[in-house]
């Protein structure tokens, strides 16, 4: 019973994946075809074919976004949590409750003006801008999630650190960074898939095909002209903008659920 | 995902941990001051980033929502006009009723179907990891690609599920579900429970895994039916994981747009157009700005008040 079920969730995924790798007879078959008899790749050369992308430009811009998204997160988060785990100063816990209250304030709601903020910065249209904008919206999780990472680590290995004629940074840099190194995989993890996912910011924050992402551009891939879809090429995008986020699960399955835990276990 | 699910109570290692770090050396004011400079040092990226990003922003839309405000050429101040507007405005009624419409019927849905995934996939048995995880798999994927997924999926002439509908005489051929607000819709519920269940089943076994066995034998031996153990046991003791499932299907239905835009692009005539793609239409196709401020802050505040009673649940009512 579970296992069916189980398949049952599955079968989109494969189904997807494998109509990726149809050719453009079998792909816009009616009715469908259920096992590809002509395998191909020459899917994942089309999507976007004329509308000035391929494939590999929207893949090179999501990763660019992503692993921008990541460093700076991590970096970001890491900092703030080492002050706010150590140290004592004026405003901490307004800057925690700041952070938290993104929480409160749902992001689509903020876009409207985001939009005016970025044309002042000159960040619209600019994958720089879309990473500092998915970084500010991983900051209530990373800077929560390392905080208490830093707050777990001994109160003794701090202490003879310090004591250790280390400096406070080169503490962090060369001993507690790799205690907390579990917090900082779960760090990069969820900000990473928010980033490779993110859909409605980028929409509104880029408006040159040259600049979308893999989400957008599967969009305007599914609009072909004159209504025609090339389901084939759809397909072959949506596998290459779905596997990589259920590997990356399967591969980091403990620190998504210990980012669960302390997203959820508060 | 048989993983031993540690959750050391927060509580405790806040007690544990001193309330004063070290200090290497130096009297105590400097030590406070270095730490006061330090602290912010460190902290000033995020203030950066949180600043510019978000209260910027924030503030920015309360502001805007008080001007005419339009994409190109000069704004002015208008008062409450937009938030009149809104209240007048049948469109954004019609988005509001039919987002709720929404929220109610993928929360209550994906509810029921995550707690019955719980209690199905969390005794041990063959294969239990790998059906978790494929259960899980889902929800790792975006609402976009999701969204693209399910619609070639349910394409009348290229779909998988039309050509199964009809080889089990569930419809004619040729019938196009996107034609219909009523079946659009039910596609949209149907991907969105595939998409979100998983996360919920996933909340709730480590909420069950938390109970303590003695609770169950105990049940066992005072001869409790499986029924009575659920609902008496079980389900009291999850409220918490089980509130904020409550909460996270709500306000994350609620502020839906992916799965609309890419899947039914608001039709069939604007039947199925969420608060948030109202809002991002009249935002950015509609290009008045301040109006769609205005729809923001009601957002914002629509959204405060579904969540802060469940916040509140979650925090003290569930104690």
């Amino acid at each position: 019973m579970a296992g069916l079920l189980a398949l049952l969730f599955a079968f989109p995924i494969a189904w997807t994946t494998l109509g990726a790798f149809k050719s453009p007879t079998e792909a816009n078959a009616s009715p469908p075809v259920w096992w590809p008899h002509d395998w191909t790749t020459a899917n994942f050369t089309k999507l976007g074919g004329g509308s000035g992308g391929s494939l590999t430009t929207y893949i090179a811009h999501s990763v660019a976004v992503s692993l921008l998204t990541v460093a700076i997160t991590t970096v970001v988060a890491v900092l703030a949590g080492y002050a706010m785990a150590f140290l004592r100063f004026r405003g901490k816990n307004v800057l925690f409750a700041v952070s938290i209250g993104v929480l409160l304030v749902p992001y689509p709601a903020l876009l409207v003006s985001l939009f005016t903020v970025m044309v002042w910065l000159g960040l619209t249209n600019s994958l720089l801008g879309l990473g500092l904008v998915y970084s500010t919206f991983q900051m209530p999780f990373a800077i929560y999630m390392m905080r208490n990472s830093f707050d777990s680590v001994p109160a003794d290995i701090v202490e003879a650190a310090l004591l250790d004629g280390c400096g406070r940074l080169s503490a962090l840099w060369h001993i507690l960074l790799r205690l907390v190194a579990p917090g900082v995989v779960t760090v990069v993890l969820f900000a990473f898939l928010a980033a490779w996912n993110e859909f409605l910011a980028a929409l509104v924050l880029l408006n040159d095909n040259s600049k979308f992402t893999l989400p957008i551009a599967l969009v305007n891939a599914q609009n072909g002209p004159l209504n025609t879809v090339d389901w084939g090429g759809l397909q072959a995008g949506i596998t290459v903008t779905m596997l990589p986020c259920v590997v990356l699960f399967v591969l980091l399955q403990r620190y998504y659920v210990a980012g669960l835990v302390a997203g959820t276990g508060k | 995902m048989s993983v031993v699910l540690q959750n050391p109570a927060r509580g405790e290692r806040e007690a544990a941990r001193p309330t004063v770090a070290p200090r290497p050396r130096g009297g105590k004011g400097t030590a406070r001051r270095r730490d006061n400079v330090l602290g912010w040092a460190l902290s000033a990226p995020a203030a950066a980033l949180l600043g510019l990003f978000f209260v910027l922003p924030l503030g920015l839309t309360v502001w805007m929502s008080f001007f005419d405000w339009p994409a190109f050429g000069p704004h002015t101040a208008v008062g409450t006009e937009n938030y009149q507007q809104i209240a007048t405005d049948s469109k954004f009624r019609d988005a509001v009723v039919f987002t709720v419409l929404y929220t109610v019927v993928t929360s209550v849905l994906g509810l029921a179907l995550s707690l019955a995934l719980a209690l199905l996939v969390r005794p041990r048995m063959r294969w239990r990891t790998g059906i978790r995880a494929m259960l899980f798999a889902p929800v790792t994927i975006g609402f976009a690609p999701a969204g693209l997924l399910w619609l070639s999926m349910s394409n009348s002439r290229t779909g998988v599920l039309p050509s199964l509908a009809r080889d089990l005489g569930l419809a004619d051929q040729g019938t196009d579900w996107f034609a219909h607000a009523g079946s659009a819709l039910a596609v949209v519920v149907v991907m969105t429970l595939w998409k979100t269940v998983g996360l919920a089943m996933l909340v709730l076994i480590i909420g069950m895994d938390a109970i303590p066995d003695d609770v169950y034998e105990a049940a066992q031996l005072d001869g409790a039916s499986a029924v009575s153990t659920l609902l008496r046991i079980t389900l009291p003791l999850v409220r918490k994981p089980l509130s904020l499932v409550v909460l996270l299907t709500v306000s994350t239905t609620f502020l839906s747009f992916d799965q609309f835009f890419t899947m039914t692009k608001g039709g069939p005539d604007n039947r199925t157009v969420s608060v948030v793609y109202y809002l991002y239409n009249a935002a950015f196709v509609g290009l008045d700005r301040g109006y769609a401020a205005a729809v923001a802050v009601v957002v914002v505040v629509v959204m405060a008040v579904i969540s802060l009673p469940q916040a509140w649940l979650q925090r003290g009512g569930a104690q």
